[in-house]
């Protein structure tokens, strides 16, 4: 299992958290998962539709401890 | 040239300068040619003078998105040609009018070019007013 690298965009609104996450995924290498902190309800939905179309692949998305944990595999 | 986006900014409309600023960044982030022409209401919200700048209307909430301190829509493009192949382009009539140059508006301008130029340019694509 790799390492699980945290983005914690929680506080900020949309797109915020995408975009922590795009800067992010753009710095690792191939395989590397982030897992977006994010209070933005509508992260939950975007983060996902943006990984998809991006080519990379969503392994969990759950919401905890009051915000959701997105967890992104970089796939290309 | 086929898959661009083309986005026409027009309007005086702070909320609607944001919401053109969001769509540019999202789809400049997944690799989308993105065109945007600022014309006519819409070039005073680029000019380097803040005082200019400030003519922007807006409702209560732009006002809401300003007084929560997001990225305002010049950081949002800044950050959009960052990401991605997304171009700015000046009305030249509107600047000709107001007697602005490039160099009165913001650094964000590839160019300033008129609506024939632009047309000419995007042909094909999903072409969007704000």
């Amino acid at each position: 299992m790799p390492e699980i690298k945290v983005v914690d965009a929680r506080g900020s609104f949309c797109p915020g958290p995408l975009m922590e996450l795009i800067k992010g995924i753009r710095q690792e290498s191939v395989g590397t998962i982030l897992e977006v902190w994010s209070s933005d309800r509508g992260s939950a939905k975007d983060i996902p539709e943006w990984v998809l179309k991006a080519g990379h692949a969503v392994v969990e998305n759950r919401e905890d401890e009051g915000f959701f944990k997105i967890q992104v595999q970089k796939m290309r | 040239m086929g898959n661009s986006l083309n986005l026409m900014l027009l309007s005086g409309d702070y909320a609607k300068l944001h919401a053109a600023a969001m769509v540019s960044l999202v789809a400049g982030s997944l690799d989308q040619r993105v065109n945007i022409f600022v014309s006519m209401e819409a070039l005073p919200g680029f000019h380097q003078d803040p005082q200019i700048r400030s003519t922007m209307v807006k409702g209560p909430i732009a006002q809401a998105i300003v007084d929560t301190a997001q990225p305002d829509y010049l950081a949002l493009f800044s950050q959009a040609k960052d990401l991605g192949d997304v171009r700015l382009y000046a009305c030249s009539l509107v600047a000709d009018i107001k007697k602005w140059n490039l160099t009165d508006l913001s650094e964000l301008f590839d160019d300033m070019i008129g609506i024939t130029g632009f047309l000419g340019m995007v042909e094909g694509g999903t072409s969007l007013t704000f």
